[in-house]
């Protein structure tokens, strides 16, 4: 009769069972694609943190990746003449921001919709 | 006198290297806030060594001993930030107004990391020549080379470099780290940036260490299985959590597990470290091997794996702590946590004084002491709670208890209560460090631990299966992968639903050192008045 220690019954099951999970996610998601839409969550815009263009004090929006002090004063500056913003793209008409810098940080933005 | 728990019962045991390290750390302290003499105060060191070896009273032999040390670590951070005449650092404004040639051998990992639509080749350069406009000069010291564009070089690659010279910047406007410090504290002064276009010449290769050499191999190709193997960002994540490299993770992630406080998830610290050791001893008990054999070669993995991290203060501190407990088991003697984490802050700090300043030594070592002083007090707290748990698990080890569901559910609950005494007593240590640094609060972490603590050790452990799996078998690394992509999301989708819960995290401005004294002052009466009652309370 085949005998194993204690560790060597630990290593094959957890290898069992490693290979078992991964067969079966791989098939499923082979199987249905669309899953890869919920799954894959690290590269999805729905995962992180988002500040609103529409009541983001000056520290809230410095401290976003990309956006330094002045980029943040114009789109204060913005906001203050032409009233709440309407999506996030509108942020592209505030002076000096150009595509290139909204493309990094666009993620990071939203525009919660007025209550009533 | 200290008094610890040992397996034989309550003892008395010193813990001198904990008043040691203390008396050194104050010294390197002082320095950087006063002005001192050096000759006064090395004068000062030596006659309290010598007080101390010739006073006959124990007591007061120690304390001029302790003395000593004090002056010691002002002296020692005095001669380290001191430079000789040759060092890089003092080279005059007048060279960095135009491009000039640099000579020197690359001394870190060379890193590749994303810059726009392109990359830039990072790596630190120990300079040998410069060349000013009375020729070249012999010049030392390091300075940390930006490279835009990709470029294949490798760790003792002796080099000719042409750029423009510069003090590094700081970035950092809503936080106490600077980036010019950061990089002062680790010997550079200095950047060279280096234009798409700017001359590089390899002149020699292979003029560095050679443990050093082969550790930055065995990373790349390590590094090159996680790329093959896994989605791009999952790929980064897994440098993170194995190799140490953050440098590839998201921005938008990172920033997720910053605002959850479960940052230090992504950087090597002991946690990983135990990991590791943990497997590979596993591993090795499955060889026919004598158990001595096993705890030697788990050390010189370890040791090796702390080489291919880079060697950060918080490895090198979870390493030497790790090393020291495997070693008393080959002694055969118990090791004393506080006098283990001393000698590790005692060996960083002499390796370099100012590493006392850099923020992952203060937030590694204050989260691991907060965690030996304060864990067994909550779990004392814990017990009283709720009564009659503890005799209940002391039962679940009787052999004669043999219902598997109610052991499984004493399980559950013990290990509930150590994780959330765990997290409890690190988030003690280090929240006012994390308020003062980054302006966070981050309450959430408590929660946020208990789950995703256990998620990323079992991430680590699948890491190891596939780099091993990538290098040994190639062919079995898509299961190891497929699973690590399906718990990283989850952690991800963990994290971001605990950062959604109101007052997850909330920044604060306006903290100074003053309350940081404060509340470690704080800290400590309540460590000395009510833990310090608790028997278990320091063990």
């Amino acid at each position: 009769m085949v005998s194993f220690t204690k560790q060597e019954r630990l290593v094959l099951l957890v290898l069992a069972f490693v290979l078992l999970s991964g067969s079966i996610f791989q098939y499923l998601l082979k199987r249905y694609p669309r899953l890869k839409d919920s799954v894959f969550l690290l590269e999805n815009d729905r995962v992180g943190p988002k500040v609103d263009l529409n009541t983001a004090s000056l520290e809230d929006l410095v401290r976003l990746p990309y956006i330094g002090e002045y980029t943040a004063r114009n789109i204060l500056a913005y906001r203050a003449e032409k009233g709440r913003f309407a999506s996030v793209e509108e942020v592209k008409f505030v002076k000096g921001i150009k595509e290139k810098n909204y493309q990094r940080f666009s993620r990071y933005l939203m525009v919660r919709k007025p209550k009533g | 006198m200290n008094r610890f728990k040992t397996t034989t019962g309550w003892g008395c045991a010193p813990r001198p290297l904990g008043w040691v390290c203390v008396c050194f750390s104050l010294g390197i302290v002082v320095n950087e806030y006063l002005k001192i003499s050096f000759a006064i105060f090395s004068f000062l060191t030596a006659l309290g060594m010598l007080l101390s070896l010739l006073t006959q009273r124990r007591r007061i032999s120690t304390l001029f001993l302790l003395l000593a040390f004090v002056f010691l670590g002002l002296v020692y951070a005095k001669n380290y930030q001191i430079f000789s005449s040759d060092h890089v650092c003092h080279i005059s404004y007048g060279y960095r107004q135009e491009p000039l040639l640099v000579e020197g051998v690359v001394v870190s990992d060379v890193e590749k990391r994303a810059f726009f639509k392109g990359k830039k080749t990072v790596f630190t350069l120990e300079v040998r020549r410069i060349r000013s406009p009375w020729g070249w000069k012999e010049k030392k010291g390091a300075i940390l080379v930006n490279l835009f564009r990709e470029e294949d070089v490798r760790y003792g690659d002796y080099l000719i470099l042409e750029g423009k010279l510069h003090r590094p910047f700081n970035f950092s406007q809503d936080s106490s780290v600077s980036y010019r410090d950061y990089l002062y504290r680790k010997g550079i002064t200095f950047i060279l940036s280096v234009k798409k276009t700017g001359r590089l010449e390899v002149l020699k290769r292979e003029q560095g260490y050679f443990i050093k050499d082969l550790s930055f191999r065995l990373k790349h190709k390590l590094r090159d299985v996680l790329k093959r193997s896994l989605p791009r960002a999952e790929a980064g994540l897994m440098q993170a959590f194995l190799l140490g490299d953050r440098y590839d993770i998201p921005p938008h992630v990172y920033e997720l597990f910053k605002i959850s406080g479960v940052a230090h998830i992504i950087a090597i610290s002991g946690f990983n470290i135990g990991i590791v050791a943990y497997v590979i001893f596993i591993i090795l008990k499955m060889f026919p091997l004598p158990r001595t054999a096993q705890y030697i070669l788990t050390i010189v993995l370890l040791v090796l794996y702390a080489f291919l991290t880079g060697g950060q203060p918080p490895v090198v501190r979870a390493t030497i702590m790790t090393v020291v407990f495997l070693a008393s088991f080959i002694l055969e003697r118990e090791s004393e946590p506080i006098n283990t984490l001393s000698a590790a802050a005692l060996i960083l700090l002499i390796m370099n004084p100012l590493n006392l300043f850099d923020v992952g030594f203060q937030l590694s070592f204050i989260s691991v002491l907060s965690i030996i002083l304060f864990y067994a007090g909550f779990m004392g707290l814990f017990y009283k709670w709720l009564p009659g748990f503890k005799e209940e698990l002391e039962e679940e080890h009787k052999p004669q208890r043999k219902d598997s569901l109610s052991r499984i559910k004493l399980n559950v609950i013990k290990f509930f209560l150590q994780s959330t005494a765990v997290s409890l007593a690190a988030y003690l240590g280090v929240v006012a460090l994390v308020a003062y640094y980054f302006r966070l609060i981050t309450p959430v972490v408590i929660v946020a631990n208990l789950a995703v603590v256990p998620l990323a050790s079992l991430i680590i452990f699948l890491g190891m299966g596939l780099l091993a799996a990538g290098l040994l078998f190639p062919s079995a690394a898509f299961a190891f992968a497929n699973c690590i992509v399906a718990l990283l999301n989850l952690m991800v989708a963990g994290v971001f639903f605990f950062a959604q819960i109101p007052c997850a995290y909330f920044y604060m401005q306006g903290i100074t050192l003053w309350h940081i004294i404060g509340y470690y002052a704080v800290l400590s009466i309540f460590f000395l008045g009510i833990f310090h009652k608790h028997p278990q309370g320091n063990n």
